[in-house]
């Protein structure tokens, strides 16, 4: 027990702890944006992006989180212009990227010598390796997403509900879809540096899963998802300090074991 | 000699009582005075079990206003031949100043073969333009989807502010097809189609409300509430937004459903919760894409009903496409059959 609180006195631990708490609070909201938009081929896309990302952070010794960030960006907006001018849908689109991405990474790696394993280190991610920047680069995201969700609220409800309907109430839903893929687009980017790519829908998705069963509204979908997202990630973390094992696993596997449990909905 | 029977005060066209208390005076013209006090009584929470008016002048079109508004007992300064059959016909206790033949007026005579009380009542709104609805135009309108053959040539109908329409055709006609044209969302090959006077796509947002087909597969939690707080003006003060929602939900009967998830509702209960959005919307054109679909028969009288009565409340302009025969003779509406030959 000693062991376990000198380790959260620890300025690593302490950064992460802190970094998962603000990504478990406000990354679901984009999870229920992934879902409700069916984004889940693009949110590959953008994992794989990632990866080309590393791979070229290690060759050129830059910032791999700016370099995400960056190519996150360009790779949606590409995307978003090849299903606008071809008749690819946002899933073929996707596909193309993801091809796209993964064969660029692997380009990279061979010119500029750099060791797969180290690129494939993203896989996993780290919260211990966070620097100040990156979370004051997480606060800011989250302060946007809540700012965004908040005063956007009923268009957002809408787009979600009916794009066709929304678009006839004079709401600017293309304006609206790219602002929430954009969003998305930089949630991955920081999220794999926390929990790594493959085990990213432990703090966007499962969270939403898990609240869409007992949620009527969208409002307490958001909600709950953002109050179990905060719960998985900090008493996740907080488990695999005591346990010592890889944060993202133990995270990714108590969201898994949090929804099957069952929940009791009120018959009508 | 009662009090609604004396003389009216100066400057005064109409005075309304409640037995001998007056709750009402108007000084317009025409039928302005009788359709204010209708907005009144919609608010007076004062007795009116016994509504008594001096009006300064009514024809049939009055007559028939008064008797819609509750009004029991009348005194006309100068009454119509008319009138006074359609207020003795009712019941209603009429005295009067001076009988004449007719109202020399255009709305005497163009109620004159009208007996349908609704009928005159939607009349009556559109010629006060108190009609929510806008006039809607198409003419010669064709459209062909590429490579394919048209679904519809030269297609011409038109409705005035409030009007009612039945689209009817059978599946692959182009219902759908035709409501995206009037959406904005096609451009159509030849012919226009002028809504209020304006393309579809130059409309101020919120001008149409549109009622999808249902859908049965969805499952996302979106509440009820929150289906009809998306289409409120966001520009009113949040009281205000409050009230229009909660006004719409209970005006389609939806109030307890508000809470529950739309994508569990029944098809009915979907229906009025979506009828409720638009209400909530101020739609000037209602677009409704087989309103019927998946609802059972209690649900469609249900809907008939709301459209009955928003057809004589609100007044939108609105189009109802359906393959539903049924439904057409259940509204007795304008009916437009694809296919047919349209000139």
């Amino acid at each position: 027990m000693n062991d376990f609180l000198f380790a959260l006195t620890l300025a690593p631990v302490a950064r992460g702890l802190l970094a998962m708490a603000i990504a478990g609070l406000a990354f679901p909201a984009t999870g229920v944006m992934v879902l409700r938009l069916n984004l889940i081929p693009m949110r590959y896309m953008l994992m794989h992006g990632v990866i080309l990302a590393g791979a070229i952070s290690l060759a050129l010794n830059v910032n791999t989180l700016a370099i995400s960030v960056v190519l996150n960006l360009i790779l949606v907006l590409l995307m978003l212009k090849l299903t606008k001018d071809t008749r690819f849908g946002f899933g073929l689109s996707s596909a193309t990227a993801m091809v796209f991405t993964m064969a660029a990474a692997s380009l990279v790696m061979h010119i500029w010598d750099v060791p797969a394993k180290d690129t494939l280190q993203l896989l996993w991610g780290s919260p211990f390796a966070l620097a100040w920047t990156d979370i004051a680069a997480l606060v800011a995201l989250a302060i946007v997403i809540v700012l965004y969700i908040f005063m956007s609220f009923r268009t957002i409800s809408a787009i979600f509900f009916d794009q066709e309907i929304a678009s006839s109430l004079g709401m600017r839903v293309r304006f609206h879809h790219t602002f929430m893929v954009t969003l998305i687009a930089l949630v991955i980017a920081l999220a794999m540096k926390l929990l790594g790519a493959l085990l990213i829908d432990a703090l966007l998705i499962l969270p939403v899963l898990v609240a869409s069963k007992r949620s009527e509204s969208l409002k307490q979908l958001m909600v709950s998802a953002c109050i179990i997202g905060l719960f998985v990630s900090t008493f996740g973390y907080l488990l695999a300090i005591y346990t010592d094992m890889p944060p993202s696993g133990t995270i990714a596997l108590l969201s898994a074991v949090i929804y099957p449990i069952p929940t009791f909905k009120k018959r009508r | 000699m009662s009090r609604y029977q004396q003389p009216l005060e100066e400057g005064l066209s109409l005075c309304v009582y409640n037995g001998e208390d007056l709750i009402f005076t108007h000084q317009g013209h025409w039928l302005h005075p009788l359709f204010a006090l209708e907005e009144f009584l919609q608010t007076y929470e004062g007795p009116k079990d016994l509504l008594s008016v001096h009006d300064s002048a009514a024809g049939k079109a009055a007559a028939v206003l008064q008797r819609r508004f509750g009004v029991r007992r009348a005194h006309i300064d100068l009454v119509s031949e008319p009138a006074v059959e359609y207020y003795q016909a009712k019941g209603i206790e009429i005295s009067w100043e001076k009988k004449i033949e007719r109202l020399a007026c255009q709305t005497e005579n163009l109620l004159k073969e009208i007996d349908d009380e609704d009928e005159i009542y939607r009349i009556l709104k559109r010629r006060a333009k108190l009609v929510q609805g806008v006039s809607v135009e198409v003419t010669g309108l064709s459209f062909a989807y590429p490579n394919s053959e048209p679904l519809f040539e030269n297609l011409h109908f038109s409705l005035p502010e409030g009007g009612r329409l039945i689209i009817q055709g059978d599946n692959g006609m182009g219902k759908t097809t035709l409501i995206n044209l009037l959406l904005g969302r096609l451009i159509p090959a030849s012919g226009t189609i002028r809504i209020d006077d304006r393309e579809p796509n130059d409309l101020p947002p919120r001008t149409i409300g549109y009622i999808k087909q249902q859908q049965t597969q969805e499952q996302f939690p979106v509440s009820a509430h929150e289906v009809v707080a998306m289409a409120v003006d966001p520009n009113l003060p949040r009281e205000r937004q409050a009230w229009e929602i909660d006004t719409a939900l209970r005006r389609t009967a939806s109030a307890h459903l508000s809470s529950r998830n739309f994508f569990s509702l029944s098809g009915g209960e979907r229906q009025r919760v979506s009828l409720a959005r638009t209400l909530c919307q101020k739609a000037r054109l209602l677009l409704l894409d087989e309103p019927t679909s998946f609802l059972d028969a209690k649900s469609r009288t249900t809907l008939v009903g709301l459209l009955h009565s928003l057809t004589l409340a609100e007044m939108p302009t609105i189009i109802v496409v359906t393959h539903d025969k049924e439904l057409e003779e259940e509204l007795g509406w304008q009916i437009l059959r694809l296919g047919d030959d349209h000139e």
